[in-house]
């Protein structure tokens, strides 16, 4: 079966189409979820149909999430026709691939054979695997592709598009906070990679793409294999392969694993001697191809590595009840459930309205790097909203339904008097109880100036103004709106202070409040 | 140019004796060959189920405006091709290949009167130049 001479154009129009469905969705990920596209795909549909995404999650949790087998069928794609995802399918690759058509046009040499260590993207999906056996989702899952691009998008991106409701959080933020760092730290990663691609093209899928390394992996056997009968050894394909899956020195070998069927080889091959046809899978290796050769030293090196390194991280890494201060979004997982299905993508960050969802920094461990947190000084959970759990694409933050968002807490705040100015200024404030949603914070009741508004002037002599006295942790919610109005008054030292404490976690729910089979999982 | 053509540089082919194209080896005449500098190199098919192919041609000098006017012209009247790609050639192994397939030996061609490519003939006086000087070094 040739493939030869329409496929380019075919998969740069299917490249550009699913390139432009990837920015749309990202566009629609934003509450509220009302637009067409968001209400007939899911908006993070390439999370879900990530397989490694689904491996890690399923493996970390120890079962199926329903949310993410949609991944099966790329997972059964690549298995029968290799690597077809990262050509045609991930907007990354896309990217790349845009970038090197500008290269050519500016007569930029950036094509040639793989580095020696192009082996490494196997030893880093090795070691996340390793995480994920030991139930948890490696930070170094932020190399997944589409993880990289979301979170590009999301953290770097979206909040220069949100300047219209005056949400220049990231930017404006304190320099101190780590979030603010890490924002930086992925921005820089996707230059360092851009830069490195103007050397060597696909240079990221080559050397160190977790999600390519292990769709190479399982799709060792596909049935789509590359035929070079009368080839002429020109050289012409070699040069040409974006991945340097074709052996320089003898065309008519090549390396399965590291060939995306971009079909550029039928393309470019001045003979029509290059074409792809179905194979039996066995013999998996006939002399043509040349499989992926793994030290068995560097394989051992970095499975201890992991093995060494996964506990101490998951020691370090931050829990509820570890660090009260550690807020997660409403209906969040039981921590390790949360860190071992959270792959950091940060959708849930994008899509809040208020910008009270952060990335974390180091400030609750390694193994918290990247994840959400709620940070109730930057902004407050909005009432009727449930944005982050409907966009989470691994169930990490479960779906709930949004009339019920207060049925559940995300924690409860704490009320310190000695920073509240009604009792260290006898000034009237009261702003916290007037944002509350819940009516959560009890009063003593007390003068009140004419205006009925916070005033800088103190109470008469001898009376004492209205003022928060307690919070009522039944009706608490955690949503930070006290902690956030408190904050602009009493900047960085407010006296109302979210915590994690009665946070409701999805184990402890009546699930069958939530609809049947809600948790969305099949426990094995 | 079309938003979705090909802009890739011209490409080095590389030339191997052993899998030199056969089928279009007599299109061009050892005469042109030696003129141009150019070697046939094979053709394609230009789309799924279209009969006309496209020639690929390999330049010693691509830049070289009389061997491209040529082989536009050849293509333009050869009702097999659509058109013709442009491929770039080293000079030693065109030579390579002038001897083991066209058996034109420089030591030949160079003494008798035929037009030869400018580049080669530069190419083969450079050489020579060399080897004298290795000579007269070895000599020293």
């Amino acid at each position: 079966m040739d493939f030869g001479v329409p496929t380019r154009r075919v998969r740069i129009l299917v490249q550009g189409l699913v390139f432009g469905l990837w920015v749309a969705l990202i566009l629609a990920t934003r509450h509220p979820l009302d637009s067409w596209l968001a209400q007939h795909v899911p908006v993070s549909l390439f999370l879900r149909i990530d397989p490694l995404v689904m491996t890690v999650v399923c493996g970390g949790m120890r079962m199926a999430v329903t949310i993410t087998l949609l991944a099966v069928i790329t997972f059964i794609i690549s298995v029968l026709l290799g690597r077809v995802f990262c050509g045609w399918v991930c907007p990354l690759g896309t990217l790349f691939d845009a970038y090197g058509w500008l290269l050519r046009r500016l007569r930029v040499p950036f094509q040639g054979p793989s580095p020696r260590w192009y082996t490494f993207k196997y030893y880093l999906l090795f070691i996340i695997l390793i995480f994920a056996l030991f139930g948890g989702v490696s930070p170094l899952m932020g190399l997944d592709p589409i993880v990289l691009l979301t979170r590009l998008a999301a953290t770097t991106v979206n909040p220069f598009l949100r300047n219209s409701n005056e949400l220049f959080w990231t930017v404006s933020e304190a320099p101190g906070y780590y979030g603010f760092f890490f924002d930086g730290a992925t921005l820089f990663l996707f230059i360092s990679i851009m830069v490195a691609t103007t050397k060597l093209s696909r240079i990221w899928c080559r050397t160190t793409c977790p999600l390519g390394a292990y769709l190479g992996v399982i799709s060792r056997h596909s049935v789509l294999r590359r035929e070079t009968s009368g080839c002429i050894h020109c050289n012409i394909c070699a040069v040409h392969c974006p991945t340097g899956a074709i052996n320089f020195t003898n065309e008519t070998v090549y390396n399965e694993s590291e060939c995306i069927k971009c079909f550029l080889c039928s393309e470019e091959c001045p003979v029509d001697a290059n074409f792809f046809t179905y194979k039996s899978p066995i013999p998996a290796f006939s002399p043509s191809q040349h499989p992926v050769t793994l030290g068995r030293r560097s394989i051992f090196s970095a499975g201890v590595a992991a093995i060494v390194a996964a506990p101490f991280l998951f020691r370090s890494g931050g829990t509820t009840t570890a660090s009260k201060k550690l807020l997660r979004p409403p209906m969040s997982r039981e921590e390790r459930d949360f860190l071992a299905s959270c792959i950091r993508c940060t959708e849930c960050v994008k899509s809040c309205p208020t910008g009270i969802l952060k990335s974390a920094g180091f400030e609750f461990g390694i193994r918290a790097l990247w994840s959400p947190i709620m940070v109730p000084t930057e902004g407050l959970c909005q009432e009727g909203c449930n944005a982050c759990a409907e966009v989470c694409p691994t169930d990490a933050i479960m779906k709930y339904p949004i009339g019920e968002k207060y049925s559940y807490k995300a924690g409860t705040a704490v009320f310190n008097s000695s920073k509240c100015i009604s009792y260290t200024e006898n000034k009237y404030c009261n702003e916290c109880v007037k944002a509350c949603p819940t009516d959560a914070i009890g009063v003593i009741s007390g003068w009140v100036p004419p205006s009925g508004i916070g005033s800088d002037v103190p109470a008469p002599e001898g009376k004492k103004v209205t003022r928060p006295d307690h919070i009522i942790y039944e009706r608490c919610v955690g949503c930070g709106a006290c902690e956030y109005e408190c904050n602009k008054i009493v900047f960085d030292d407010s006296a109302m202070v979210t915590t994690s404490q009665g946070r409701a976690v999805p184990t402890q729910i009546n699930l069958a409040q939530l609809g049947k089979n809600k948790e969305g999982v099949w426990v094995f | 140019m079309g938003i979705l053509d090909k802009i890739f540089p011209v490409d080095w082919f590389h030339l191997d004796p052993e899998y030199f194209p056969q089928d279009t080896r007599s299109l061009f005449t050892a005469a042109d060959v030696l003129q141009y500098g150019i070697l046939p190199l094979g053709k394609k098919h230009a789309r799924a189920g279209e009969g006309k192919q496209i020639l690929n041609v390999g330049f010693v000098n691509p830049g070289n405006k009389k061997a491209r006017i040529f082989v536009q012209g050849f293509v333009s009247g050869n009702k097999e091709f659509r058109k013709y790609r442009a491929y770039r050639l080293k000079i030693e192994e065109f030579l390579l290949i002038l001897q083991e397939i066209y058996e034109l030996f420089p030591a030949l061609f160079l003494q008798q009167p035929v037009s030869v490519c400018p580049d080669v003939v530069l190419y083969l006086e450079q050489l020579k130049k060399e080897k004298e000087q290795a000579e007269l070094n070895k000599m020293l």
